[in-house]
């Protein structure tokens, strides 16, 4: 099985060449590279400038997903925007907080972009710029901004609070407000700090920043004949999933596989970490191939007929399997097979969740789970990752 | 995300100054019933050294909490305890700014409950008895505290006293959709308290997957109080609002930002300790009644017709008549800001 940081290493070389790894530390800008197919969404390469700018060394933050500069003060909200960027697959330009190694917050802008392979429209990798934007604070008045409510109708904000407020807040607290009110028609001046937007010269810079190293990724990705571009020039193909997808699917720890029904012989069209690992194969060695490579001399047919059957019926079933990994050695699977549905309600795979017999791996946060749980709950994550799939837009049906 | 719901009650005083809770009764297919128990270690909801663990990439995988629900959720599908299979509904994105999201569930129609208006339905399906011999097999899991410091599981265990139980919904709106009704002492909860509250918001904490959603809806129909869950693949519309913030104060962290440009006037609250909540403030004196989801953005449509007309004018319509006033509004702000500033935040 591939190591993780063999992954990382082989990341960029793959696509880019191994003198593209040198040319990229030769720009000056502030950027990371990640890769949405490695488990953990991990960055693959940092610049110097970013490194010089966050405190970090190269080893601390290559392997590791971007989440590790966020912290308390990084806005929830902004957070999920660019989540839902990765996810559509589109670029992103927002401001945000990040903290250095040292546990210093600082305002960056920040600008992400897919990069696309030419030939099937998949994204490889993510180009993040980090462009500092100079941290502003706004004086602000709290309680209301602009409001303009003194004691001399606190009255008639009482009425209004009482009836619009939970009842369940109206206890104790509410009775204090009237004298609050009364109290409180001060307005504090305190300070926050305010996402604040960057100047159109920092959005340029981050801009052209993203535009050096795409074309930079492009040129390089000539020399290995695997092109790639910074927009979307084929449609999605079939047969390999979105990165989202494969983000999703990679947080989950668990040996399973996806299946494809809708191809020829229903090939495997993801195989994670864990399966790998109890098989001994290697992804590119199962990526394509039927689920029955795994069968040997004494698997049951009966059990394999089984297994068929249910898929054919469109049904979840768990059997009790004779599986063989890559040095022949077999063991007894648990394997539960439940098909998955997209968002149009329809099966768009199958997944097929591996628990070894009298293998009880992980102690730690998993005591207490059963194997059988796992796997369940594997089918539930795969599920719910699967449920946005393929969803249609518009008032109404084609 | 907490989706709160209010009702306006004239009596709302009256009733809070002798507020003697109803004492509900254990119900009996409680008692001699075994279910996995997870009790919560004893360090606290908001700690910052807590917040520290979701850095490292280690933790990037599924939690104990959220395995343990995802198992028993899908052990009920197969077991067939749920009235359909919600995945088999169609979900669609509704064109516009607002990203709002369309469910078709035709299966809704299937309920035997009391015949009520049509715009009541969905709301009345969440209402909850627990009088039901049937419950038994909804119930997934209890959540409790303990005295020890890291979480543990138990396997089996009777429903102890002062728990959360966790109870699946048949008729699921989304993935995961399960009831987290509080119990105490032999009790349900009728009123919603920050105990309560604080135990739904640790739950969500201890999941901790990106798509779990947290909900409350009140309701004067239910015989006691229980918060809803689901797991949601994709934003719900109002989260991916801009946000303008009015109460900060940066020591605590504590944030209050008003949601702009959504119909239903919203407010979030955050604070730097991880604790979030996002809180809806709406009017019921109309008769259109949503559900949490429904607020957030999510709605449900019963007839392939209703579904495919679908646009995002209409539920703007929906959303902007269930939204209290602008003057009442900045009412709710003040207190807001008037009450996070009593409590020190």
């Amino acid at each position: 099985m591939e190591s993780q940081l063999g992954l990382i290493e082989q990341s960029l070389n793959e696509s880019y060449s191994l003198w593209a790894r040198e040319a990229l530390d030769e720009l000056p800008d502030n950027f990371t590279i990640t890769d949405p197919c490695i488990s953990g969404h991990p960055i693959v390469f940092a610049s110097r400038g970013f490194l010089k700018m966050t405190g970090y060394s190269k080893s601390e933050v290559v392997g590791k997903n971007g989440r590790i500069f966020q912290g308390p003060a990084t806005s929830r909200r902004s957070v999920m925007e660019v989540r839902e960027a990765v996810r559509e697959e589109r670029a992103v330009q927002i401001t945000l907080v990040n903290y250095r190694k040292d546990g210093t917050p600082f305002w960056m802008l920040f600008h992400m972009c897919p990069v696309f392979r030419k030939v099937d429209g998949r994204v490889i990798n993510f180009v993040a710029v980090q462009v500092p934007v100079s941290r502003k604070l706004r004086r602000f008045r709290s309680g209301f901004v602009g409001g303009n409510v003194g004691a001399d109708c606190s009255e008639e904000i009482n009425d209004v609070v009482y009836g619009s407020c939970r009842r369940e807040v109206c206890s104790d607290s509410l009775l204090e407000m009237g004298r609050v009110l009364a109290l409180d028609s001060d307005v504090r001046e305190l300070e926050i700090e305010e996402p604040c937007e960057a100047s159109d010269v920092e959005k340029r810079s981050a801009a052209s920043a993203i535009n050096n190293v795409l074309s930079m990724l492009t040129h390089y990705s000539e020399s290995t004949g695997r092109l790639v571009c910074g927009k979307r020039c084929s449609l999605s193909g079939v047969g390999h999933l979105s990165s989202s997808l494969t983000i999703s699917l990679g947080r989950i720890k668990q040996s399973f596989v996806l299946i494809d029904p809708h191809l020829p012989d229903m090939p495997i069209v993801y195989a994670s970490d864990a399966f790998l690992k109890l098989t001994g194969y290697t992804r590119h060695e199962v990526l394509g191939c039927n689920c029955r490579f795994l069968n040997g001399a004494d698997t049951d047919s009966l059990t394999s007929n089984l297994i068929e059957e249910s898929i054919r019926m469109e049904q979840a079933c768990t059997v009790r399997i004779l599986n063989y990994r890559k040095d022949k050695s077999s063991f007894w699977n648990f394997l539960h097979i439940s098909p998955v549905r997209n968002a149009t309600g329809k099966i768009a795979y199958l997944v097929g969740v591996h628990v070894e017999e009298g293998f009880t791996n992980r102690g730690g946060l998993g005591h207490g789970l059963s194997p059988e749980m796992r796997q369940l709950s594997t089918v539930g994550a795969v599920k719910i990752a699967v449920r946005s799939l393929s969803m249609a837009a518009g008032p109404s049906k084609p | 995300m907490v989706g709160v719901k209010q009702l306006v009650d004239d009596n709302l005083l009256a009733e809070c100054a002798n507020a003697i809770p109803k004492q509900s009764k254990l119900p009996q297919f409680l008692e001699g019933v075994s279910v996995p128990l997870y009790c919560f270690g004893s360090q606290p909801l908001m700690d910052h050294e807590s917040f520290g663990e979701h850095l490292g990439i280690s933790k990037d995988e599924a939690s104990m909490l959220d395995t343990l629900l995802l198992a028993q959720w899908e052990d009920r599908t197969m077991k067939g305890i749920f009235r359909y299979d919600v995945t088999t509904n169609e979900i669609k994105a509704i064109e516009g700014r607002k990203k709002f999201l369309a469910q078709l569930n035709e299966a809704w129609n299937m309920d035997h409950l009391p015949k009520l208006e049509n715009n009541k339905a969905f709301q009345q399906e969440g209402v909850f008895e627990l009088n039901s011999m049937k419950q038994h097999d909804k119930l997934l899991l209890c959540v409790a505290s303990s005295e020890k410091s890291t979480p543990e599981l138990i396997a089996s265990a009777a429903v102890p006293n002062d728990a959360m139980l966790i109870f699946i919904n048949a008729s699921p709106v989304e993935y995961g959709h399960v009831l987290l009704v509080p119990y105490q002492t032999n009790s349900f909860y009728q009123f919603l308290d920050a105990s309560c509250l604080e135990m739904a918001v640790r739950i969500a904490v201890g999941i901790k997957n990106c798509c779990f959603r947290l909900f409350y809806n009140y309701s004067t129909d239910a015989s006691h109080l229980y918060f809803q869950a689901c797991y949601f693949s994709n934003p719900l519309a109002v989260e991916l609002m801009p946000v303008d913030t009015f109460y900060g104060n940066a020591q605590s962290g504590m944030r209050i930002s008003v949601v702009t440009d959504y119909p239903i006037k919203t407010l979030l609250f955050e604070s730097n300790q991880k604790f979030e909540k996002m809180m809806e403030l709406q009017e019921l004196e109309h008769t259109c009644s949503l559900s949490a989801w429904e607020c957030g953005g999510y709605f449900l449509f019963k007839s392939r017709t209703e579904f495919d007309l679908a646009t995002e004018k209409t539920m703007l319509k929906q959303l902007t008549v269930v939204s209290i006033h602008d003057e009442d509004f900045k009412a709710v702000k003040l207190l807001c800001c008037n009450t996070a500033r009593m409590l020190g935040f």
